[in-house]
């Protein structure tokens, strides 16, 4: 014990003097260090193909930097991407990537983001910065183990033989071996598809140990690893009593070492069966005790899940993971309240638009001295992974100031896009799949209208008119096409649907007259008639409220099966 | 970057602010001294929000100019009007200590300016001259021993709450 607290305070001083003491310091004065990391990022590349044709060589201030490049998004960068996915050099970046991170398109193809030496450098500055707060506060995590889930970074290869896959699993492939030994999944965990097989060996490794602190993007994964703690409990006691693997959960295609590699534990499977005849279940909140702290989302859609933690995981305290995503981290959180986090000004280069100015043609681009308290603003990303002005399509809130520099906590994604579990669905997506199913299979859908339903898991609710020939079976094939056509064209939300975390939809077909009458309302709130528009992904959750449902068909099968 | 951006002069300000804060009224001019050089400035305009209940709290303010509106909202209900505070006036003192979100939300009534006194930078002071904190535990024990005097007297009838101890 003394000697993992001795690790834990010899990586804190490391992650201090090479990460922390740099944000710590920038942070008194965030205009200039974010000129500073713009200029580094510019001059890095001035020698791309994107950097010739902009001018990178006279860019010399951030004024210089939007005269040469317009704000984009990834449809604007997608030629340079593809040229580097058949594996052309020095397109974007100067540095090669390493490999690509994939994520959620606004079109049916995945996006894919280059991961560079100098992106995983500024990226991984953020997660040293959130680390080192961390072992700051809870002085004995490492005398315990990390639960940290990730997922595989080699998915596949490109044209031009790099791998895309997970920023996550990439980070955990790569760390030190001397860091290693305190996580208590392996990296081959990654690999692991099937939902049942993933959740039930990352309890045969971790209910073993002492748990110090669990970390992974969505609250709702760690309901699922605590309800899965319970249904297997008896086959996990078992597993660990004999130092065994049920058969029936070693993954197929998978090298089978690290999940038969087990000692006979006969001590902490007694332990278990203990708590689980005296309480009837298993909870983190018993089997680990020295839990010290849970990192997970706490913005945008997560407050739900949140409130459902403290049964099974007691009075832990949560501190939210930050604003991140695979094309940068834009915040990370110091303290446990709220769910805001300090912006990393000295990973990336950012911009901002105040909300309202979005669709205004002359917007306002803000850098970040100059974000006002608890006013909403869209993001636009300058990172090392050649992403230029990038617009995320993410809204964030200042809550308050850590210095000089804003605290920032995600609100939600864009105009005309949903995410319950990081899905990302558009409204594009929601109609190109809605138009494939009805000119497939003739169905006589009149009205139609997605939206978050909150539940365990959430889905979504598709609220539509139908005609007469739409029976309840009818109506049931309609829902399992269009779920799979959804899956189709959103890579995420056929991960979200494969591993449970997005329930199947369920169609709540309403009275004809319906969507007349909501064009009648919104004309009588004043919106222009030709101009009202009743959306097909309605990212008000409250949507449905008032509206007569006449009949519910819940198909409640997971996709694919 | 490592220096501190404020000016001398505004430091000054800032520690002539302090001297008039309850909470702070204790420490010495060095002392003092030493928290407004840690300080930074930032201005409202008259509505905006300038923090809000249940948000993550980073920050200790003093309004140095201006004045600000406190409101709280209850479980469910709508938001009430706790109090106003002009010059010298503070909130998120508790935030220096404990991690809980804001208490409340304080809203800028006119135009107004506040010093900001992050957590860290207060909680290092307080590692290098630990007479802060004994400066300071008079004025926590008069403030426990009043809330002592308030739930004595809510037994019979509901006090609006005090003004001090939002975060």
């Amino acid at each position: 014990m003394a000697a993992a607290s001795a690790v834990q305070r010899l990586l804190r001083t490391w992650l201090k003097f090479s990460a922390a003491d740099k944000f710590d310091d920038a942070t008194w004065q965030p205009e200039a260090a974010q000129e500073e990391k713009l200029l580094e990022i510019v001059r890095r590349n001035e020698q791309t193909t994107f950097g010739s044709e902009h001018g990178f060589d006279k860019v010399r201030s951030i004024a210089d930097f939007r005269a040469a490049v317009p704000p984009g998004s990834y449809e604007t960068l997608e030629p340079y991407i593809e040229r580097m996915v058949r594996g052309e050099r020095g397109v974007l970046t100067a540095d090669d990537p390493l490999m690509f991170a994939t994520t959620s398109g606004t079109t049916g193809r995945a996006k894919f983001i280059p991961v560079t030496p100098s992106y995983l450098h500024e990226y991984s500055h953020g997660v040293h910065v959130h680390t080192y707060r961390m072992f700051t506060d809870y002085t004995d995590i490492l005398e315990g183990k990390l639960l940290v889930s990730s997922s595989s970074d080699v998915e596949g290869q490109t044209e031009g033989g790099v791998p895309y896959g997970a920023i996550s699993g990439y980070l955990t492939r790569t760390q030190p071996s001397a860091i290693k030994r305190f996580y208590a999944l392996p990296y081959e965990l990654t690999k692991v598809k099937d939902v049942e097989s993933k959740y039930y060996l990352t309890l045969r490794f971790a209910l073993p140990e002492d748990i110090r602190t669990v970390v992974t993007p969505n609250p709702s994964s760690l309901l699922l690893l605590s309800e899965k703690m319970t249904v297997f409990a008896e086959e996990l006691i078992h597993d660990i009593r004999n130092g065994t693997t049920m058969d029936r959960f070693l993954p197929a295609g998978v090298p089978a070492r690290p999940f038969t590699s087990f000692r006979a534990d006969p001590v902490r499977a007694d332990e278990l069966e203990r708590i689980l005849r005296s309480q009837g279940r298993l909870w983190p909140v018993d089997v680990w005790p020295n839990l010290r702290i849970l990192s997970c989302w706490k913005g945008g859609t997560m407050p739900l899940y949140l409130r459902k933690l403290s049964g099974p995981y007691g009075d832990v305290p949560i501190r939210d993971l930050g604003y991140m995503a695979s094309e940068g981290r834009g915040g990370t959180p110091l303290v446990n309240s709220g769910a805001a986090g300090v912006l990393n000004i000295s990973s990336h280069f950012f911009e901002f638009v105040p909300e309202e100015e979005r669709d205004d043609p002359s917007a306002t681009f803000l850098t970040a001295d100059q974000l006002e308290s608890n006013r909403e603003y869209f993001v636009y990303f300058t990172t090392s992974s050649g992403l230029y002005r990038y617009d995320i399509n993410d809204v964030v809130r200042v809550v308050d100031f850590y210095r000089n520099t804003p605290v920032i906590q995600f609100v939600r994604k864009g105009q005309g896009m949903t995410s319950i579990t990081g899905e990302k669905l558009t409204e594009s997506q929601v109609t190109g799949a809605l138009v494939d199913v009805v000119d497939a299979r003739g169905f006589d859908i009149r009205h139609f209208t997605a939206c978050v339903e909150w539940g365990e898991p959430p889905r979504y609710a598709l609220y539509a008119e139908v005609g007469d020939s739409m029976t309840r079976d009818v109506c049931a094939e309609f829902v399992r096409a269009f779920d799979a056509a959804l899956c189709g064209k959103n890579v995420e939300y056929e991960a979200k649907r494969e591993s449970q975390r997005l329930g199947a939809p369920v169609l709540k077909r309403v009275a004809g007259g319906t969507y007349e009458g909501l064009r009648q309302k919104r004309v009588a709130e004043g919106a222009p008639e030709a101009q009202v528009k009743i959306p097909q992904l309605s990212t008000n959750m409250g949507f449905g409220e008032g509206l007569e449902v006449l009949e519910e068909v819940d198909v409640g099968v997971p996709v694919g099966s | 970057m490592s220096a501190f951006p404020l000016a001398a002069d505004r430091i000054a300000e800032i520690e002539r602010m302090f001297a008039q804060v309850p909470l702070l009224s204790r420490l010495n001019a060095r002392q003092r001294g030493q928290l407004a050089r840690r300080a930074t400035t930032r201005s409202y305009r008259p509505e905006s929000v300038i923090v809000r209940q249940g948000d993550t709290s980073m920050a200790f303010y003093v309004v140095l100019s201006g004045r600000v509106r406190i409101d709280r909202e209850a479980e469910g209900g709508s938001p009430y009007q706790v109090w106003e505070a002009g010059p010298a006036g503070f909130f998120g003192e508790m935030g220096l200590i404990d991690d809980e979100a804001r208490a409340a939300t304080v809203v800028a009534v006119e135009p107004t300016e506040c010093a900001l006194l992050a957590r860290w930078d207060f909680q290092k002071e307080l590692r290098d001259d630990p007479d802060i904190a004994l400066a300071l535990l008079p004025v926590l024990n008069e403030r426990i021993r009043n809330l002592n005097e308030q739930v004595a007297q809510l037994a019979g009838r509901v006090r609006e709450p005090e003004a001090e101890g939002f975060r």
